[in-house]
């Protein structure tokens, strides 16, 4: 049976500033939504919120109709990558896997060819490509019904973003997934739908013409 | 690591085992700044070795917790979300860093009554 996630009424704001006012986003397996906006939209603020790590005036997080406060406390309920890296840098990557992953999945997931033979080296002598690429394999790879990618294509080499999409592809077998990037072709070719957020909403959006509509993209820009 | 031999110690269930290696992971990583800033401090009094014990285990519970907190919070914010993702909460790890800290320093004060 498919999980379900729904999102609804979040309301969040700094100061005066309203960012996000009512939102509703439902996300079920099998689904990967392309969250696109403006810098300084309220997509990262979203994807946190709906995370649990950052509070909001108001909001209701369901996964399968129940009611979670901080989805994060609950093991295997919602994964997230961060924009920014957030592995530690003194560990190794064999430390890291084995602290992130299940015994039986460390082996495998360690015959990569893009960080495999990198197993015994720390985080921090990474390049940022490496770096981006094993966080996101992780977290795609945690036991969770969810999981929530923030600009995961940025810094990393072109070659290396197919790779991801096959994976992001995937892992939505048996995942939701919900990422915003702002390379628009890259969310495009993943995403099975998408949104934009706008004014504090979010708003489905049906045609890549809707983008230009809102504002979003020029027509030179669509493809 | 010291948080997987605790763990295979007390033969826990894998979540709660993984959770206290976390735990240890975040508390190995603070420990460098409360150390070094408890030093500093307690330096004063080499020449006095009571006089040092007490004064680094004071500094180690007290104002070593905050300098090494305060700098996670400054310059490490996004770390958190390492543990958060494994179901960690910033409170969680807060707390393992004082009750870490408190021990080691009330044993090195308890200490510095022997060396007397």
């Amino acid at each position: 049976m498919p999980n379900s996630l729904e999102i609804d009424s979040v309301i969040k704001s700094y100061s005066e500033l309203k960012i996000l006012t009512d939102i509703y986003l439902k996300c079920e397996t099998g689904d990967i939504i392309g969250m696109l906006g403006r810098n300084g939209s309220g997509k990262s603020t979203l994807l946190k919120i709906i995370f649990g790590s950052i509070t909001s005036l108001n909001k209701s997080i369901r996964v399968n109709g129940k009611v979670y406060d901080r989805p994060f406390k609950t093991t295997g309920l919602i994964g997230y990558l961060p924009q920014h890296p957030f592995l530690l840098p003194h560990l190794s990557i064999y430390e890291t896997v084995k602290l992130y992953l299940d015994a039986d999945q460390v082996n495998p997931f360690l015959t990569d060819p893009v960080i495999g033979y990198l197993q015994k080296s720390k985080i921090n002598s990474l390049s940022g490509g490496e770096q981006r690429y094993l966080e996101i394999k992780l977290i795609l790879h945690t036991p969770n019904k969810f999981i929530l990618l923030d600009e995961p294509f940025n810094g990393v080499a072109p070659v290396v973003v197919e790779k991801l999409k096959i994976m992001i592809t995937e892992q939505s077998k048996t995942k939701g997934i919900i990422l915003t990037d702002h390379d628009y072709n890259n969310v495009m070719d993943v995403a099975t739908r998408y949104c934009l957020v706008r004014d504090g909403t979010v708003k489905p959006i049906g045609r890549s013409e809707d983008l230009v509509k809102w504002n979003y993209l020029t027509e030179n820009s669509l493809r | 690591m010291f948080g997987s031999y605790l763990a295979n110690l007390f033969i826990m269930p894998l979540p709660a085992r993984n959770k206290l290696i976390l735990l240890t992971v975040f508390y190995k990583s603070t420990l460098l700044l409360s150390v070094l800033s408890s030093a500093a401090i307690s330096i004063f009094s080499i020449f006095n070795v009571p006089g040092m014990l007490l004064a680094f285990g004071f500094c180690f519970f007290s104002g070593s917790t905050v300098i090494s907190l305060l700098h996670k919070e400054g310059y490490k914010q996004q770390e958190y979300y390492f543990y958060y993702n494994k179901g960690i909460s910033k409170p969680q790890l807060i707390l393992t860093c004082i009750i870490g800290n408190l021990i080691i320093g009330l044993s090195l004060i308890a200490l510095s009554n022997y060396a007397k």
